[in-house]
Protein backbone atom coordinates (compact mmCIF):
# COMPACT_ATOMS: atom_id res chain seq x y z
CA UNK A 1 0.00 0.00 0.00
CA UNK A 2 2.94 2.25 0.76
CA UNK A 3 4.60 1.82 -2.63
CA UNK A 4 1.35 2.27 -4.35
CA UNK A 5 1.21 5.67 -2.22
CA UNK A 6 4.92 6.35 -3.65
CA UNK A 7 3.65 5.49 -6.95
CA UNK A 8 0.70 7.53 -7.06
CA UNK A 9 3.06 10.94 -6.12
CA UNK A 10 6.17 10.13 -8.48
CA UNK A 11 3.19 9.97 -11.27
CA UNK A 12 1.38 13.43 -9.69
CA UNK A 13 4.57 15.05 -9.57
CA UNK A 14 5.17 13.92 -13.59
CA UNK A 15 2.05 15.19 -14.48
CA UNK A 16 3.09 18.72 -12.95
CA UNK A 17 6.66 18.68 -14.07
CA UNK A 18 5.07 18.06 -17.85
CA UNK A 19 2.75 20.40 -17.54
CA UNK A 20 5.02 23.00 -16.56
CA UNK A 21 7.15 22.14 -19.40
CA UNK A 22 4.62 22.14 -21.95
CA UNK A 23 3.55 25.08 -21.24
CA UNK A 24 6.93 27.04 -21.02
CA UNK A 25 7.99 25.40 -24.13
CA UNK A 26 5.08 26.99 -26.33
CA UNK A 27 5.53 30.26 -24.57
CA UNK A 28 8.61 30.78 -25.61
CA UNK A 29 7.50 29.70 -29.15
CA UNK A 30 4.83 31.00 -29.91
CA UNK A 31 4.05 33.27 -32.90
CA UNK A 32 3.41 36.92 -33.20
CA UNK A 33 0.21 37.53 -34.07
CA UNK A 34 -0.81 39.94 -36.64
CA UNK A 35 -4.00 42.03 -37.67
CA UNK A 36 -5.49 41.66 -33.80
CA UNK A 37 -7.95 44.54 -33.06
CA UNK A 38 -6.29 47.35 -31.28
CA UNK A 39 -5.63 47.05 -27.70
CA UNK A 40 -5.67 42.92 -28.06
CA UNK A 41 -2.66 41.53 -26.24
CA UNK A 42 -0.98 38.52 -28.80
CA UNK A 43 0.19 37.05 -25.26
CA UNK A 44 -3.03 37.04 -23.97
CA UNK A 45 -4.32 35.24 -27.33
CA UNK A 46 -1.95 32.81 -27.56
CA UNK A 47 -2.71 31.86 -24.12
CA UNK A 48 -6.33 31.74 -25.08
CA UNK A 49 -5.82 29.62 -28.18
CA UNK A 50 -3.24 26.88 -26.43
CA UNK A 51 -5.78 26.54 -23.48
CA UNK A 52 -8.58 26.03 -25.88
CA UNK A 53 -6.27 22.75 -27.42
CA UNK A 54 -5.71 21.44 -23.80
CA UNK A 55 -9.32 21.87 -23.03
CA UNK A 56 -9.98 20.04 -26.04
CA UNK A 57 -7.39 17.32 -24.28
CA UNK A 58 -9.74 17.53 -20.93
CA UNK A 59 -12.66 16.55 -22.89
CA UNK A 60 -11.19 13.84 -25.47
CA UNK A 61 -10.59 11.94 -21.66
CA UNK A 62 -13.76 13.22 -20.11
CA UNK A 63 -15.75 11.54 -23.19
CA UNK A 64 -14.15 8.45 -22.51
CA UNK A 65 -15.15 8.37 -19.00
CA UNK A 66 -18.34 7.06 -18.41
CA UNK A 67 -17.27 4.06 -20.43
CA UNK A 68 -14.17 3.37 -17.94
CA UNK A 69 -17.13 3.80 -15.19
CA UNK A 70 -19.39 1.44 -16.60
CA UNK A 71 -16.89 -1.04 -17.46
CA UNK A 72 -15.23 -0.75 -14.39
CA UNK A 73 -18.83 -1.33 -12.19
CA UNK A 74 -19.99 -4.20 -14.56
CA UNK A 75 -17.03 -6.11 -14.26
CA UNK A 76 -17.46 -5.75 -10.61
CA UNK A 77 -13.80 -3.81 -10.18
CA UNK A 78 -15.83 -1.42 -7.83
CA UNK A 79 -18.53 -1.91 -5.37
CA UNK A 80 -21.48 -1.01 -6.55
CA UNK A 81 -22.17 1.79 -3.23
CA UNK A 82 -19.73 3.78 -4.98
CA UNK A 83 -21.53 4.01 -8.28
CA UNK A 84 -23.95 6.79 -7.72
CA UNK A 85 -21.30 9.05 -6.04
CA UNK A 86 -18.97 8.61 -8.76
CA UNK A 87 -20.91 9.55 -11.43
CA UNK A 88 -22.27 12.41 -10.12
CA UNK A 89 -18.83 13.50 -9.74
CA UNK A 90 -18.16 12.89 -13.02
CA UNK A 91 -21.42 15.31 -13.75
CA UNK A 92 -20.10 17.49 -11.91
CA UNK A 93 -16.84 17.69 -13.37
CA UNK A 94 -18.51 17.88 -17.04
CA UNK A 95 -20.69 20.79 -16.36
CA UNK A 96 -17.74 22.33 -14.79
CA UNK A 97 -15.95 22.05 -17.69
CA UNK A 98 -18.85 23.30 -19.69
CA UNK A 99 -18.46 26.74 -17.75
CA UNK A 100 -14.64 27.20 -18.54
CA UNK A 101 -15.33 26.12 -22.55
CA UNK A 102 -18.18 29.24 -22.09
CA UNK A 103 -15.77 31.52 -20.75
CA UNK A 104 -13.21 30.89 -22.67
CA UNK A 105 -15.47 31.18 -26.09
CA UNK A 106 -16.88 34.55 -24.87
CA UNK A 107 -13.16 35.14 -24.47
CA UNK A 108 -11.26 35.27 -27.60
CA UNK A 109 -10.51 38.75 -27.98
CA UNK A 110 -9.53 39.28 -24.74
CA UNK A 111 -7.82 36.60 -22.60
CA UNK A 112 -7.15 39.06 -19.77
CA UNK A 113 -6.59 39.08 -15.77
CA UNK A 114 -10.46 39.13 -15.42
CA UNK A 115 -11.08 36.15 -17.41
CA UNK A 116 -7.70 34.53 -16.53
CA UNK A 117 -9.11 34.45 -12.98
CA UNK A 118 -12.35 33.05 -13.53
CA UNK A 119 -11.00 29.95 -15.71
CA UNK A 120 -8.17 29.94 -13.44
CA UNK A 121 -10.70 29.54 -10.13
CA UNK A 122 -12.60 26.77 -12.47
CA UNK A 123 -10.18 24.80 -13.33
CA UNK A 124 -9.02 24.89 -9.72
CA UNK A 125 -12.48 23.34 -8.60
CA UNK A 126 -12.05 20.40 -11.50
CA UNK A 127 -9.25 19.31 -9.84
CA UNK A 128 -10.86 18.90 -6.73
CA UNK A 129 -13.65 17.52 -8.10
CA UNK A 130 -11.07 14.99 -9.95
CA UNK A 131 -9.20 14.28 -6.32
CA UNK A 132 -12.62 13.69 -5.32
CA UNK A 133 -14.09 11.59 -8.25
CA UNK A 134 -10.38 9.73 -7.14
CA UNK A 135 -11.68 8.77 -3.29
CA UNK A 136 -15.14 8.58 -4.44
CA UNK A 137 -14.31 5.84 -7.20
CA UNK A 138 -10.56 4.91 -7.68
CA UNK A 139 -9.64 4.44 -4.13
CA UNK A 140 -12.16 1.55 -3.79
CA UNK A 141 -11.07 -0.46 -7.44
CA UNK A 142 -9.92 -3.94 -6.09
CA UNK A 143 -7.89 -5.07 -9.10
CA UNK A 144 -4.25 -3.12 -9.48
CA UNK A 145 -4.84 -3.42 -13.37
CA UNK A 146 -7.71 -1.38 -13.30
CA UNK A 147 -6.36 0.80 -10.13
CA UNK A 148 -3.34 1.54 -13.18
CA UNK A 149 -5.49 1.95 -15.94
CA UNK A 150 -8.01 4.34 -14.07
CA UNK A 151 -5.27 6.85 -12.59
CA UNK A 152 -4.07 6.94 -15.95
CA UNK A 153 -7.27 8.13 -17.32
CA UNK A 154 -7.44 10.74 -14.00
CA UNK A 155 -3.31 11.65 -14.84
CA UNK A 156 -4.56 12.08 -18.27
CA UNK A 157 -7.01 14.22 -17.78
CA UNK A 158 -5.12 15.95 -14.97
CA UNK A 159 -2.57 16.84 -17.51
CA UNK A 160 -4.54 19.00 -20.25
CA UNK A 161 -6.40 20.71 -16.70
CA UNK A 162 -3.35 21.82 -15.33
CA UNK A 163 -1.89 23.21 -18.67
CA UNK A 164 -5.07 25.18 -18.95
CA UNK A 165 -4.94 26.25 -15.30
CA UNK A 166 -1.00 27.22 -15.87
CA UNK A 167 -2.12 29.61 -18.94
CA UNK A 168 -4.92 31.30 -16.93
CA UNK A 169 -1.90 31.44 -14.22
CA UNK A 170 -0.59 34.64 -16.21
CA UNK A 171 3.05 32.72 -17.24
CA UNK B 1 -13.85 -15.11 -14.97
CA UNK B 2 -12.36 -14.35 -18.55
CA UNK B 3 -15.17 -12.26 -19.43
CA UNK B 4 -14.47 -9.97 -15.86
CA UNK B 5 -10.76 -9.74 -17.33
CA UNK B 6 -11.22 -9.09 -20.34
CA UNK B 7 -13.66 -5.75 -19.18
CA UNK B 8 -10.79 -5.09 -17.00
CA UNK B 9 -8.03 -5.25 -19.73
CA UNK B 10 -10.23 -2.94 -22.18
CA UNK B 11 -9.89 -0.48 -18.93
CA UNK B 12 -6.31 -0.45 -19.10
CA UNK B 13 -5.87 -0.02 -22.59
CA UNK B 14 -8.31 2.65 -22.55
CA UNK B 15 -6.29 4.36 -19.93
CA UNK B 16 -2.92 3.84 -21.63
CA UNK B 17 -3.97 5.39 -24.75
CA UNK B 18 -5.54 8.16 -23.39
CA UNK B 19 -2.30 8.82 -21.91
CA UNK B 20 0.37 8.42 -24.61
CA UNK B 21 -2.44 10.53 -26.85
CA UNK B 22 -2.89 13.70 -24.17
CA UNK B 23 0.63 14.57 -24.66
CA UNK B 24 1.18 14.66 -28.00
CA UNK B 25 -2.46 16.22 -28.65
CA UNK B 26 -1.62 19.58 -26.73
CA UNK B 27 2.17 19.48 -28.45
CA UNK B 28 0.41 19.03 -31.17
CA UNK B 29 -2.24 22.01 -31.13
CA UNK B 30 0.95 24.36 -30.19
CA UNK B 31 2.24 22.44 -33.47
CA UNK B 32 -0.85 23.15 -35.45
CA UNK B 33 -0.76 26.66 -34.59
CA UNK B 34 3.01 27.17 -36.00
CA UNK B 35 2.53 25.29 -39.20
CA UNK B 36 -0.05 27.94 -39.25
CA UNK B 37 2.46 30.48 -39.09
CA UNK B 38 3.94 32.72 -42.00
CA UNK B 39 7.47 33.06 -42.87
CA UNK B 40 8.37 35.92 -41.14
CA UNK B 41 6.86 34.17 -37.33
CA UNK B 42 3.56 36.31 -37.90
CA UNK B 43 0.04 34.52 -37.56
CA UNK B 44 -2.92 36.36 -38.39
CA UNK B 45 -5.25 36.98 -35.44
CA UNK B 46 -8.35 35.34 -37.52
CA UNK B 47 -6.50 31.83 -38.02
CA UNK B 48 -5.56 32.00 -34.11
CA UNK B 49 -9.50 32.98 -33.39
CA UNK B 50 -11.45 30.44 -35.87
CA UNK B 51 -9.04 27.48 -35.04
CA UNK B 52 -9.52 27.97 -31.33
CA UNK B 53 -13.10 28.36 -31.64
CA UNK B 54 -13.26 25.19 -33.40
CA UNK B 55 -11.63 23.67 -30.40
CA UNK B 56 -13.94 24.92 -27.94
CA UNK B 57 -17.06 23.62 -30.14
CA UNK B 58 -15.13 20.01 -30.46
CA UNK B 59 -14.85 20.28 -26.83
CA UNK B 60 -17.98 21.13 -25.36
CA UNK B 61 -19.74 18.34 -27.80
CA UNK B 62 -17.58 16.10 -26.17
CA UNK B 63 -18.00 17.22 -22.88
CA UNK B 64 -21.69 17.31 -23.54
CA UNK B 65 -21.64 13.49 -24.71
CA UNK B 66 -20.06 12.51 -21.26
CA UNK B 67 -22.50 14.38 -19.48
CA UNK B 68 -25.54 12.80 -21.62
CA UNK B 69 -24.34 8.92 -21.16
CA UNK B 70 -23.44 9.90 -17.39
CA UNK B 71 -26.97 11.43 -16.92
CA UNK B 72 -28.19 7.87 -18.76
CA UNK B 73 -26.19 5.96 -16.23
CA UNK B 74 -27.81 7.57 -13.19
CA UNK B 75 -31.36 7.09 -14.86
CA UNK B 76 -30.22 3.15 -14.81
CA UNK B 77 -28.97 3.50 -11.54
CA UNK B 78 -32.32 4.86 -10.07
CA UNK B 79 -34.36 2.62 -11.82
CA UNK B 80 -32.44 -0.25 -10.35
CA UNK B 81 -32.50 1.18 -6.91
CA UNK B 82 -36.19 1.36 -7.28
CA UNK B 83 -37.02 -1.91 -8.51
CA UNK B 84 -34.72 -3.11 -5.46
CA UNK B 85 -36.74 -1.27 -3.03
CA UNK B 86 -39.95 -2.57 -4.40
CA UNK B 87 -39.24 -5.92 -4.39
CA UNK B 88 -38.15 -5.83 -0.60
CA UNK B 89 -41.40 -3.89 0.13
CA UNK B 90 -42.86 -6.86 -1.34
CA UNK B 91 -41.18 -10.02 -0.19
CA UNK B 92 -43.27 -11.51 2.18
CA UNK B 93 -42.22 -12.08 5.93
CA UNK B 94 -42.53 -15.70 7.44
Amino acid sequence: MKSFKKYIVIVLMTICLSAGVISIDSCTKKPVVVNAPTGVNDKAVADWYQATGAMLAVSEGAKAGPQVIATLYSSKAVDDEYKTSALNLMKDFDTGCLHIVDVLKASPNNFNASTKTQVFTLTQSMLDELQKFNTEGGTHIKNPDSVAGFNTLLASIKLALTTTQSLAGGK
Amino acid sequence: MSTTLASINQDVTLGLNLANAVIPMITGIIKDIQSKTNADGTMEYTVVLSTGQDNLTQAAANFQSSLDSINEQLTEEQTTNAKTVAAVIHTPTA
